[in-house]
């Protein structure tokens, strides 16, 4: 009998399925968009390709080598760890000079991949916006929105404090039309300003403040999908940037500081966010690991939903990590293959030590005292145990498949930070101090710092504090070198002579696949003749 | 008209115009697609080495738009138009026949891909790009030496043609239309070889220019050749020279793309080729040999410079087994050598040299050849005796193929060649092969 009922369905399934395929055929196999965007999940799907390209993008430690290894405050290891090209300074005495600073890292010089996630950003956008309403639960529509607009902002925001002046693009490509003429000429695109690019990230920033609600801790988008706060944050970052912008260009900044201000209260006040504690290594390590009290806004990285990737292959812990090979065999390890402070920079980033507690919950041996790298074949004497290297990313787990001969074999198990409310917190400090409110600051400050075990605040310059809280808290986060543009602050002066900052050398160049394929495009001024390209 | 009929027995001018068309490969070009592409969001740079293939972000699945195709809807098909005169004759009572054609094709708008300028977020885009013009013509002409009633028939017959294509127009503004390996100017020959051009080993430091601006002399551009002995990109003689074209006295040390130019007078494209075939019968017996030619084209010989690219490798130099080059290849050794390719130089540490065997003009070799393709010689069994066997008809025929070959170039077989002259035989020339054989009709 069960036999039986076993092959009826089959016969059924046979004849249903003969039915659809051999009469009526239809091209099923390929997505385009006249036959797409006609559900909210397809929205959220096209939706969360932005996402994923985004994080594709950050995913390699774009941020980390931008922002903490240019600050000049980071050494590579003997064997490998980032170019050392972010830090040194440029020597550009002849033609055939070697050093070139960030002239001679072409890849980063491309943007193709950050105008990847501005095209998706901008389907989704068009798309979204011309969907009809009744598709969509309530709110849901202004929600993804909210979203879209988020990630473009982002991306702008990261495309104008990276290079400053940068093609807008920020209509959908539909049709070849919009890139190609009749003639076969390509459409072409010249740099706008980065008062200009700004100028959009503002407005739509605040498209995605108000398409969005704040999150709710321990929801499954907690922290992972942008939220009221995140854009709020956001907007923080933008307006203390165009604030800076204005103040370059001799031009009144007031309204942006007080619009930072009033956003970060709003997230502050608002956002369900409340500082990680720093009581253990454990708990510090938990918040790094992602989704924490502290998740404004975060990459998803996770070995339990199948998105991660080999830390042994790329990645910040690629950079960072010295990581205990599963069998033990701790001379199999990555000592000699990754960044680590020297003890000469060790000062500028924690100048309280042994007092500041971050020094030990973020670092392995800081009370090491070698300047140089370790090597099994330096001259220098050194020794593996005392490489001075961050844990924040730490978190991994081993690859259940790997090869027998693979001993550093993990997946990556912690998000990709882009805004923590530590973060948020100091950035609120930076804007009320801006908008001559250093009291307030103050209170923010000494919360800070009594978390990492420090007592309150005593000295006269706040600002220089606040600063140097930045660098002791975010360090290795893609956050600093940012900071020190806006503020002019470099604590190692290599990186940014003054000329160079008065020139604009803050700027990257632009790399030569870009000059080549679009003619009204000019290299950024400071690099013109000081790159390898 | 007697006389004249006497010698020509038949005559026809043609003359032919057609238009054809070809459809782009991808029907699919017009449409903007979504992919759930692979490893999107986490993938570092090797998907097999990084062993998680990531299609979601945050549990969800994602989709995003395919950057490799962008929705083209003006795309149409390339078109061609050909005008043809033909001439058909034949001579002193069907013993010589003479064909000739002349010919000019102009093909419009063939599908090419361009890329786009980065702030698009597309990669490229394929479009009707380049506009071509070919002019040709065709020879042929049969001989019957003896009178067709003969039992003894031997004819044979030449065929030429030559073909020239030329770029009438490009998209893009007539802007260079360049690929790695072959390069579109409007008005120059279509298929060129765009790549380094080999001026031969250094035979004396004192042969290299002197930068006057530095008072250097000109060396590699980023190669690590001499890094040991800290002289970066120091040019050793032995080492192979290549025109600086952006002279920046600099020669590229790898393949950057600096110092690449159209080689001209070069060109893939055969000055003459054709065919030759004979026919030779007595009675039940017959001969016949069929070649064919090429001359005056240069082809690039693939299957040797990937040989000799393991000695621009040192992983590959201590790892591979080497090829046995002596007799065939002559590599320069000492000073004063007269040796057409440079020294074997082994890089020492991170795989840096000086690039010598990188694909250049080093490996363009002449390309004529000449094959004798078929040779088959069959004997028809007497008909009164296959009946005596029961069968209507028995054949008896050994036939061999590429018999011979005359070549100038070291390439295995210079036939197989793509359109652009790069040989792609990847190491097995077409076989000589003896069949014999047996035709039996019941």
């Amino acid at each position: 009998m069960k036999k039986n009922i076993v092959i009826l369905l089959l016969v059924a399934m046979i004849v249903s399925s003969c039915k659809k395929s051999f009469l009526s055929p239809s091209q099923v196999d390929l997505v385009y968009n006249e036959v797409y965007w006609k559900t909210s999940q397809d929205a959220e799907r096209a939706l969360i390709g932005t996402y994923s390209l985004y994080r594709g993008l950050m995913v390699n430690a774009q941020m980390y080598n931008r922002g903490d290894v240019t600050t000049g405050l980071i050494n590579r290891g003997w064997n490998g760890g980032s170019d050392p090209n972010f830090y040194l300074p440029g020597d550009y005495s002849n033609i055939n000079g070697t050093r070139k600073s960030w002239g001679a890292i072409e890849s980063y010089a491309d943007w193709s991949g950050f105008y990847k996630v501005i095209a998706q950003a901008n389907l989704v956008i068009t798309h979204i916006q011309s969907m009809d309403d009744k598709l969509f639960a309530k709110g849901q529509k202004e929600e993804l929105l909210g979203e879209a607009y988020f990630l473009r902002a982002l991306t702008y925001y990261n495309i104008a404090t990276i290079w400053g002046n940068a093609p807008l693009m920020i209509e959908s490509i539909e049709s070849s039309s919009q890139v190609i003429t009749a003639n076969n000429e390509l459409v072409n695109t010249p740099r706008s300003t980065d008062i200009q690019i700004m100028d959009n990230v503002l407005a739509d920033v605040t498209k995605a403040v108000n398409g969005l609600a704040f999150g709710i801790p321990g929801s499954s988008k907690w922290g992972i999908r942008a939220n009221k706060g995140s854009a709020l944050a956001l907007s923080g970052y933008a307006n203390l940037w165009m604030a800076f912008l204005k103040q370059r260009d001799g031009q009144t900044n007031a309204s942006y500081i007080t619009n930072a201000v009033t956003a970060l209260q709003d997230v502050v006040e608002h956002g369900n966010y409340s500082l990680a504690s720093y009581a253990s290594a454990d708990l510090v390590r938990q918040m790094y690991k992602g989704r924490s009290s502290e998740a404004v806004f975060e990459l998803n990285i996770s070995t339990e939903q199948n998105e991660s990737y080999r830390v042994d292959q790329g990645g910040i812990q690629y950079l960072t990590c010295k990581l205990l090979p599963i069998d033990g065999d701790v001379s199999k390890d990555r000592a000699s293959s990754i960044n680590f402070v020297p003890a000469s920079k060790k000062a500028l980033i924690y100048p309280e030590y042994p007092d500041d507690a971050r020094a030990d919950l973020f670092w392995t041996a800081w009370e090491s005292n070698y300047d140089e790298p370790f090597s099994d074949v330096s001259p220098t004497a050194t020794d593996r145990n005392m490489v001075t290297w961050m844990t924040k990313f730490a978190n991994f787990s081993p690859d259940p498949s790997r090869q027998w001969n693979e001993y550093v074999a993990y997946f990556a198990d912690c998000n990709i930070p882009v805004f923590r409310y530590t973060d948020v917190k100091l950035l609120f400090a930076e804007a009320f101090i801006k908008n001559n409110q250093p009291g307030n600051a103050l209170s923010i400050i000494n919360e800070i710092r009594t978390r990492a075990g420090l007592e309150t605040y005593s000295g006269s310059d706040p600002m220089t504090e606040v600063l140097q809280q930045r660098t002791s808290e975010l360090i290795g986060e893609g956050k600093l070198f940012f900071d020190y543009v806006r503020n002019n602050y470099f604590p190692v002066s290599s990186v940014m002579t003054p000329d160079r900052y008065a020139q604009k050398g803050y700027y990257w160049p632009v790399s030569s696949n870009i000059l080549t394929t679009n003619k009204m495009l000019t290299q950024t001024p400071f690099w013109n003749g000081k790159t390898v390209w | 008209m007697k006389p004249l009929k006497n010698v020509l027995s038949f005559g026809k001018f043609r003359v032919s115009y057609g238009a054809s068309g070809s459809i782009a490969a991808d029907p699919l070009l017009q449409y903007n697609s979504f992919i759930s592409n692979t490893n999107i969001g986490a993938g570092i740079n090797n998907i097999y080495a990084n062993k998680i293939d990531v299609k979601t972000y945050g549990g969800v699945g994602a989709l995003l738009a395919d950057f490799n195709k962008i929705a083209n809807k003006s795309l149409s098909w390339s078109k061609s138009k050909e005008v043809d005169y033909g001439i058909d004759l034949e001579f002193f009572n069907h013993r010589i026949y003479v064909t000739g054609d002349i010919y000019s094709r102009y093909t419009s708008g063939s599908v090419f891909v361009s890329e786009l300028p980065s702030q698009v977020g597309y990669n490229s885009i394929r479009s009707n790009l380049v506009d071509m013009i070919s002019n040709g013509w065709e020879f042929g002409v049969t001989g019957y030496l003896f009178p067709r009633t003969s039992p003894f028939q031997w004819d044979m017959t030449l065929n030429f043609s030559k073909n020239s294509t030329s770029i009438a127009k490009l998209g893009n503004g007539g802007r260079d239309y360049i690929t790695s390996n072959y390069a579109f100017v409007v008005g120059q020959p279509a298929f060129q070889y765009y790549t380094y051009e080999y001026l031969g080993p250094l035979q004396s430091i004192d042969d290299l220019p002197v930068n006057p601006m530095t008072g250097e002399r000109m060396k590699y551009y980023g190669a690590d050749a001499g890094l040991a002995i800290n002289q970066q990109g120091k040019i050793f003689p032995g080492m192979p020279m290549f025109t600086d074209v952006n002279g920046d006295y600099l020669i590229d040390g790898a393949d950057y793309g600096n110092d690449k130019k159209i080689i001209q007078g070069k060109s893939p494209e055969p000055k003459i080729q054709g065919g030759f075939q004979t026919n030779i019968k007595y009675k039940n017996l017959n001969l016949r040999v069929q070649s064919s030619f090429a001359f005056g084209n240069y082809i690039f010989n693939t299957s040797l410079q990937q040989v000799l690219s393991q000695y621009d490798d040192n992983t590959a130099f201590f790892t591979k087994a080497l090829y046995d080059l002596s007799g065939s290849i002559n590599f320069w050794e000492k000073p004063g050598d007269n040796a057409y390719y440079p020294m074997r130089y082994i890089s020492y540490s991170d795989g840096g040299s000086a690039r010598s065997f990188r694909a250049s003009s080093m490996f363009l070799e002449k390309g004529d050849y000449w094959s004798v393709d078929d040779i088959t010689l069959s004997y028809n069994i007497p008909q009164k005796w296959s009946e005596h066997i029961g069968f209507t008809r028995v054949n008896v025929f050994s036939t061999v193929r590429n018999a011979y070959m005359w070549k100038a170039s070291n390439v295995p077989d210079p036939r197989m060649v793509t359109k652009t002259g790069y040989y792609n035989g990847q190491g097995y020339p077409i076989n000589r092969s003896l069949v014999v054989g047996l035709n039996v009709q019941l």
